[in-house]
């Protein structure tokens, strides 16, 4: 529905009247105000949800007294899109692209130096390791970047590869099993930081961008979510208040999707959850 | 002095110098009415909830923000109505799908409508089913406006503020709040027609016509 021209104009049936005399719009508003009569108390179950939010607010800020980056910048509160914690991740990547291909292939050819003077193959891998941790840490200098030009096609791949990890992790490990030391490691690469006390529009973040993928990839994934999928449901990496974890959300109901977030401290219990819309 | 004596400004300062228990002082002054707003904007329990969580996050966030040119309560409804209003944006871009036709049911648990059981065990229970369904009727004609009427109206009409305290909470005019209100009732008009207003005695029976269709207009 488009919103009407919001300048004042006369309305024409402001003075229409029904047939109790009591002009249409006189009406409408005393029906509205009837209907607001008794305004419902807060939920129970409400109240306590908002003071586990704020509870986390209050530990986190007691935690970090510096705008940590765990959280996501807000919009100025009072202003449109006050819901500003939904932080524009395709633009921040764009913003990022430069210093990370400028990063990656500095990183690269430091890799293939070192590689090439200890003799081993492995200095490539290290390289998209460090690589992939650079796109990570380096927002704020990425973020000064001036925009890069059109980026390469051949490595766009890789650049949505570093979205879930998946890619880069089968670079970086080259294909011998994981210890959990080096899960936890990997984990701490790239994914998207949420905290448990904004989780919904974190998560509708991850929705609306489309960011999970459809299935988990076969190592840190599976092994920090151990309960029941169905098809439908997506994955990703994540820190949760800068703890890995696994965000799953579940197949589409109703046009709502229920997120719930994994450590790998416990698989079968999920840590958060939140209901959030279908992209 | 304890935080419960702190007015609302007081308040809000001393959550942005560090304490840890004034914001949820505030926030909890104010959270019945927010949620009120929430809840008449949205129509959904859970949407108004997740955006009633959204705007105290932001706004404990953002509390370095409030300038002060406006009371307290006005910015935090102005956060809590944005946190809606992005919400009904977001849902109508995404699919154009139908605003919900289950506020009834919503009702019945107890969130939206409001004629609860010790209302109904005080008065007339066919009177509080009949006041119970024009509730729900008038909540479901609302829900068919877009978002900005719906929250003009919302503010306005529902919750008794002046046009002028509306204007500061939607950031816009008050002529604009104005023709908002004119343009949502215009709307809401035809659809609320066959309700009563309280008090209003029940429309007379409909009697049989035995003239002529036609003969309706006499000079």
């Amino acid at each position: 529905m488009t919103e009407q021209d919001p300048d004042a104009q006369p309305d024409p049936t402001t003075a229409a009247t029904t047939d109790a005399g009591v002009p249409a719009q006189e009406r409408v508003a005393r029906l509205l105000a009837a209907a607001a009569s008794d305004a419902p108390p807060l939920p129970d179950a409400v109240a306590r949800r908002l003071d586990e939010a704020l509870s986390a607010l209050v530990a986190e800020r007691d935690g970090s007294p510096v705008a940590g980056p765990e959280v996501a910048p807000v919009a100025g509160a009072g202003e449109r899109h006050e819901e500003g914690r939904v932080v524009d991740l395709r633009e921040r990547r764009r913003r990022r692209w430069p210093g990370v291909l400028v990063a990656a292939a500095t990183v690269s050819v430091v890799g293939l130096g070192v590689g090439t003077m200890l003799g081993s193959g492995s200095g490539g891998d290290s390289a998209s390791t460090d690589a992939v941790s650079t796109l990570d840490e380096g927002a704020a200098g990425g973020a000064a970047e001036p925009e890069a030009a059109a980026p390469d096609p051949s490595v766009a791949a890789e650049r949505d590869a570093e979205l879930d990890g998946s890619e880069t992790e089968t670079r970086t490990q080259g294909g011998q099993p994981p210890s959990p030391e080096a899960l936890a490691a990997d984990s701490d690469a790239s994914p998207p930081r949420l905290s448990a006390a904004s989780l919904v529009p974190d998560a509708q973040r991850i929705e609306d961008f489309g960011l999970a993928a459809p299935a988990p990839t076969p190592r840190l994934e599976r092994r920090c979510v151990d309960t029941g999928t169905s098809a439908g449901d997506t994955w990703l990496r994540i820190r949760l208040d800068g703890e890995p974890a696994v965000l799953v959300l579940r197949a589409p109901n109703g046009g709502r999707r229920t997120a719930e977030v994994f450590t790998c401290d416990d698989p079968a219990t999920s840590a958060a959850t939140a209901r959030i819309d279908e992209r | 002095m304890p935080e419960g004596e702190l007015d609302d400004r007081a308040l809000l300062a001393a959550h942005v110098a560090g304490d840890p228990e004034a914001f949820g002082v505030l926030f909890g002054r104010h959270r019945d009415r927010l949620w009120a707003v929430a809840l008449r904007t949205l129509g959904d329990p859970e949407e108004a909830a997740d955006a009633l969580q959204d705007a105290m996050i932001s706004a404990f966030r953002r509390a370095d923000s409030y300038r002060g040119d406006a009371a307290v309560t006005t910015w935090l409804h102005r956060v809590v109505v944005n946190a809606c209003l992005d919400r009904v944006r977001r849902r109508r871009a995404r699919a154009a799908e139908p605003l919900p036709d289950d506020l009834e049911e919503h009702a019945r648990r107890g969130a939206l409508a409001t004629a609860d059981t010790s209302r109904a065990g005080g008065t007339d229970p066919v009177a509080a089913v009949l006041d119970e369904e024009q509730r729900a009727a008038v909540l479901r004609a609302l829900g068919t406006l877009g978002p900005d009427q719906r929250a003009a109206l919302v503010l306005v009409d529902m919750q008794g503020y002046s046009v002028a305290e509306a204007a500061e909470i939607l950031g816009c005019a008050p002529g604009t709040v104005k023709s908002r209100c004119a343009r949502g009732r215009s709307r809401l008009a035809p659809l609320l027609a066959g309700l009563r207003l309280p008090g209003e005695p029940p429309p007379p029976p409909v009697r049989p016509t035995t003239g002529s269709p036609r003969g309706g207009d006499h000079a």
